[in-house]
């Protein structure tokens, strides 16, 4: 008779039935059946004297306490590893400077009023992105918190906010795009995500009833838009390369 | 800025609380340490919420944290075997070893017999390799299927039962004094 190899028996678990063959194996062969109840005898040790400390129904709420406690240095999602990789000079050379160019003579022409003829260095132009991109997602933010802050009373115009996503969506498309050709496609999914939602304002009605601004609130939650578009303006501003939150609208009063 | 708003906050903030108490019980079992259970039980979670923008299959969270949770686990025993740091036998405060015995000698004696016995288990235990120990966890404490191993360990359903099979052999040989005497 053949015998069950020593990792079949090994692996069988006290107390569960084991499969037919190896069932009525162990029934007709005492050899086996020994050799079972040996190694049982030993997980069984094991498993009684691991018993496990209690844990209460509130152990969850203690453990995201702890975790969210944490999740200020290590937060992001992917962007911990996709911004900086999307910012670095070996990536950004990569975009070409044609992506570049086009992106910071954009953006800088809208804020600064630069003098485009001037070449612009690669330090400079990184420079220019970040920053020019900081202002674009708090830009972003600010529509899309508005929109989410309105009272839900009656027919709320929106129009000054749908103007300001239309302007937005060009902005967010350079963007958008110049990730993308960078090859960062978690940072162009979520420049993407926010493009939908600008479009979705942008092509809204500009009065919305209560329920169109519940479904619009509803579409910003459910990707959390605005949570990431936060989470890529906090990372630039802890690099240390954008002023905080509000600064944009100290500058211009 | 803590993560405590937006859909996706809350939707992971409801993951860790669903999860936290089996995340605990792996770890500990990995570990037999409450304190290093419970840095791993942290680790996993920022870990997870690290990469839960790419987890794109939510209905399988359970599955997906539990890998996570034994790598971390499998880490942190790699860092005390190369810092040679012994591992602890379970919490004495924490859990009552006079309770698994049947035995009704004098109540000393069988502390002292229990507390032995749990002393041999976990030093058998750390004797083994960081991946028989789990698949030992895996297999014969929490009951999983082979082919669900073979997922967390990544590696195939055949090296999962000699894994098994080496720890156990292993164990074995640790343990059967005790076991002949027990």
């Amino acid at each position: 008779m053949n015998h069950l190899s020593e990792r079949d028996l090994a692996f069988l678990v006290p107390d569960e039935e084991p499969s037919a063959p190896i069932r009525e194996h162990l029934r007709g062969c005492a050899v086996c059946q020994a050799r079972s109840d040996e190694i049982q005898e030993t997980i069984r040790l094991i498993s009684t004297s691991q018993r496990l400390p209690e844990r209460g129904d509130s152990y969850g709420g203690e453990v995201w306490r702890r975790v969210a406690s944490g999740l200020p240095e290590r937060r992001t999602f992917v962007f911990a590893f996709a911004w900086p990789a999307f910012l670095a000079p070996r990536r950004l050379a990569f975009v070409g400077v044609s992506a570049l160019v086009l992106t910071a003579t954009f953006l800088a022409g809208r804020f600064w009023r630069i003098d485009r003829s001037a070449p612009l260095s690669p330090a400079v132009k990184e420079r220019v992105l970040v920053v020019a991109l900081g202002e674009h997602l708090e830009h972003s933010a600010a529509v899309l918190i508005e929109l989410a802050n309105a009272p839900a009373t009656g027919t709320v115009d929106v129009s000054n906010e749908q103007a300001r996503a239309t302007d937005l969506v060009a902005a967010n498309r350079l963007y958008r795009q110049t990730a993308s050709q960078a090859g960062d496609r978690a940072v162009s999914a979520v420049l993407e995500e926010l493009e939908r939602v600008l479009l979705d304002v942008a092509h809204g009605p500009s009065q919305l009833t209560p329920a169109d601004l519940a479904a619009l609130r509803q579409r910003i939650e459910e990707r959390g838009v605005l949570f990431k578009v936060r989470v890529i303006g906090s990372n630039l501003r802890e690099r240390g390369e954008l002023p905080g939150p509000g600064a944009l609208e100290r500058k211009r009063t | 800025m803590l993560p405590a708003e937006g859909s996706d906050a809350d939707s992971f903030r409801a993951l860790v609380e669903e999860h936290s108490r089996m995340v605990f019980r792996v770890a500990w079992r990995m570990t037999g340490n409450v304190e290093d259970a419970e840095d791993v039980v942290q680790e996993t979670f920022l870990k997870a919420h690290r990469s839960y923008d790419g987890f794109d299959a939510r209905a399988r969270f359970g599955t997906w944290i539990y890998r996570i949770t034994v790598n971390c686990a499998i880490d942190l025993l790699r860092r005390r075997r190369s810092h040679r740091v012994a591992l602890q036998r379970p919490d004495d405060d924490e859990s009552d070893p006079i309770e698994a015995l049947p035995s009704k000698d004098p109540l000393p004696d069988r502390r002292a017999f229990a507390g032995e016995i749990d002393r041999n288990v976990a030093s058998a235990l750390s004797r083994l390799t960081e991946r028989e120990r789990a698949a030992f966890v895996l297999r014969h404490l929490e009951g999983m299927a082979i082919e669900g191993i073979a997922d967390v360990l990544k590696i195939g359903p055949n090296a999962v039962k000699q894994t098994v099979f080496r720890a156990v052999q292993k164990l074995g040989r640790e343990l059967a004094p005790i076991g002949s005497a027990s």
